[in-house]
């Protein structure tokens, strides 16, 4: 689905390297969660999946990469957008009207669909975001998360195969950052739309995604599926990125010679893994214990 | 500033008007406006326009336009009088700066054609969505898609930036920066600094909206319209009462 071949890119009047020596496969109905510390390229390798690097932000290119089978710098922004959607930072300047509804309708009516089809993606995308009651709204008077979530829904009307999100959580409250990660899960799952995530909360990135990719200076320094990266945690710690609890805690009964098994990613899982151990505890020490209480 | 030109949902027979008919509405009206030179017929335009944003539930709105525009009104009449000295003098301001019955008349007629030819504009954009505006823009006046949409971006980054001003001020009131000040010239010395961070981070959001623009397909071909504007009885009967305006003002003068 995407494929970087030896990829290196440099923004104009910038001599280091944003990205550097990126290989990397991408594969149809993945769900990608990218970490690092800032200044890593994160947003640079997004960029160069939906075209905007080379075609609108400028500078020297190295290497190859491959949308859907074509070359991003041979097709230009428009048709790459036909493939992969994006929602970026800043909610506020990626909003081109003063409607919720008609931010949803720009990109459709941009690809020429007709009136019903616009009105059916319309709906359907407003539901997936949770914000059918904002339809009617004026974009000015909605709260930052509310925004996020327009622009959300603006990028799923369009249907794309490959979903790329820069930090798209940014301005979400704990409960509405998991509530949009629900509805990227629904449409990878429903939908198999590969999914690609910038986002500094690990948690979230640890339980819903597939496969997590850690960035520094401009390289990619792990990836795999999310339990592997994690067992690296103290390598994550060093860039700046705390582990969920429940790896720390895992980590910690594995020093202690208790547990030798894969990581967990959620609290459900960790909670299992402690039963199973208290468990095993009481057969072994269950004299003393008994003893104890 | 911001509520003047924005939408205000509503579904009332203006709203539901055609955008085509608003838009010459407006513009026929402001023309009308400055052909005719009678106290009257301005005031009858301005009661029209309170009117039609009485039925279409923004009159608060349109009250608080009114407001902003006499204000204004009221500081070119006063130029007005003083700039007069034509006629039977009433009395003196100052030595030598007569009020006049013919600078009364005159400056009362300025402020009076400025607010009966600006408020239908502002009325115009409270009941119209800027898609239709653009739709007719682009479909009916035959404006290129690329130059209808910059000004309708132009509008609906109002309340962005004004919004960012706010932000940009307590930041600096916040550090014991003086920003309420009521002397205008002093005010103008405390504003113009602030105006570069908000040139600055403009610059940042356009480029964003650039990119933006690019990932969904801005201009890469034909355009389809979700809304498909047709014409209705009323939108014949508006614009037989616009061309009688207009026919009105040349017919009074």
């Amino acid at each position: 689905m995407i494929r970087f071949n030896n990829v290196s890119f440099s923004y104009d009047n910038c001599e280091e390297l944003a990205v550097s020596n990126i290989h990397a496969h991408i594969d149809r109905g993945e769900f990608v969660g990218i970490i690092g510390p800032s200044g890593a390229g994160k947003s640079t390798l997004v960029n160069l999946i939906n075209g905007v690097i080379p075609h609108h932000l400028k500078g020297d290119f190295y290497g190859e990469v491959l949308v859907c089978g074509k070359d991003t710098v041979e097709s230009s922004c428009g048709e790459i957008s036909h493939h992969v959607g994006s929602v970026f930072q800043d909610p506020e300047s990626q909003m081109v009207s003063t409607v919720v509804e008609d931010e949803i309708a720009f990109g459709l009516e941009n690809f020429n669909l007709p009136a019903d089809e616009i009105e059916n993606r319309m709906t359907d995308a407003l539901k997936m975001a949770g914000i059918e009651h904002l339809r009617h709204e004026s974009t000015a008077a909605l709260s930052g998360g509310q925004k996020q979530r327009v622009t959300i829904a603006a990028a799923i009307a369009l249907r794309p195969k490959i979903l790329v999100l820069d930090e798209p959580t940014s301005e979400l409250d704990p409960q509405g950052s998991r509530q949009v990660f629900k509805t990227l899960k629904r449409l990878n799952q429903e939908y198999g739309m590969t999914i690609l995530i910038v986002e500094q909360k690990v948690m979230l990135l640890s339980e819903f995604c597939s496969r997590l990719m850690v960035m520094e200076r401009g390289r990619i320094i792990m990836d795999g599926p999310v339990r592997q990266v994690l067992e690296h945690h103290d390598k994550l710690l060093e860039l700046g990125i705390n582990c969920p609890r429940v790896v720390t805690l895992t980590k910690l009964l594995k020093n202690a010679s208790l547990y030798f098994g894969e990581f967990p990613v959620d609290v459900n899982e960790a909670e299992s893994v402690i039963r199973r151990i208290m468990e095993g505890a009481y057969d072994q020490y269950s004299e003393s214990d008994l003893s104890l209480q | 500033m911001k509520q003047m030109l924005e939408y205000v949902h509503g579904n009332s027979i203006f709203h539901r008007l055609n955008p085509l008919i608003k838009l010459i509405w407006a513009f026929v009206t402001c023309v009308a406006c400055f052909i005719s030179s009678s106290h009257l017929f301005l005031l009858g335009v301005l009661l029209m326009t309170i009117v039609i944003a009485g039925i279409s539930g923004v009159l608060g709105r349109a009250m608080g336009v009114f407001k902003a525009l006499l204000v204004l009104g009221l500081f070119l009449m006063l130029f007005q009088l003083l700039f007069t000295p034509h006629g039977r003098v009433y009395f003196y301001i100052l030595p030598g700066v007569p009020v006049t019955d013919l600078g009364l008349s005159f400056s009362l007629l300025l402020m009076l054609k400025m607010m009966a030819a600006l408020s239908p504009l502002s009325l115009m954009l409270m009941l119209t969505p800027m898609n239709e505006l653009l739709t007719a823009m682009t479909h009916n006046l035959r404006v290129p898609y690329r130059y209808a949409f910059v000004v309708v971006t132009a509008l609906r980054f109002i309340p962005t930036f004004s919004q960012e001003m706010d932000q940009i001020m307590q930041a600096q009131r916040s550090r014991g920066h003086e920003t309420d000040t009521r002397n205008p010239f002093k005010k103008v010395r405390v504003i113009l600094p602030m105006c570069i961070p908000l040139l600055i981070s403009s610059v940042r959001r356009v480029e964003t909206m650039a990119i933006s623009l690019e990932t969904r397909g801005f201009c890469t071909g034909p355009r389809s319209c979700r809304k498909k504007l047709g014409f209705t009885l009323f939108d014949l009967l508006a614009i037989i009462i616009v061309v009688a305006v207009l026919l009105l003002s040349i017919a009074i003068g």
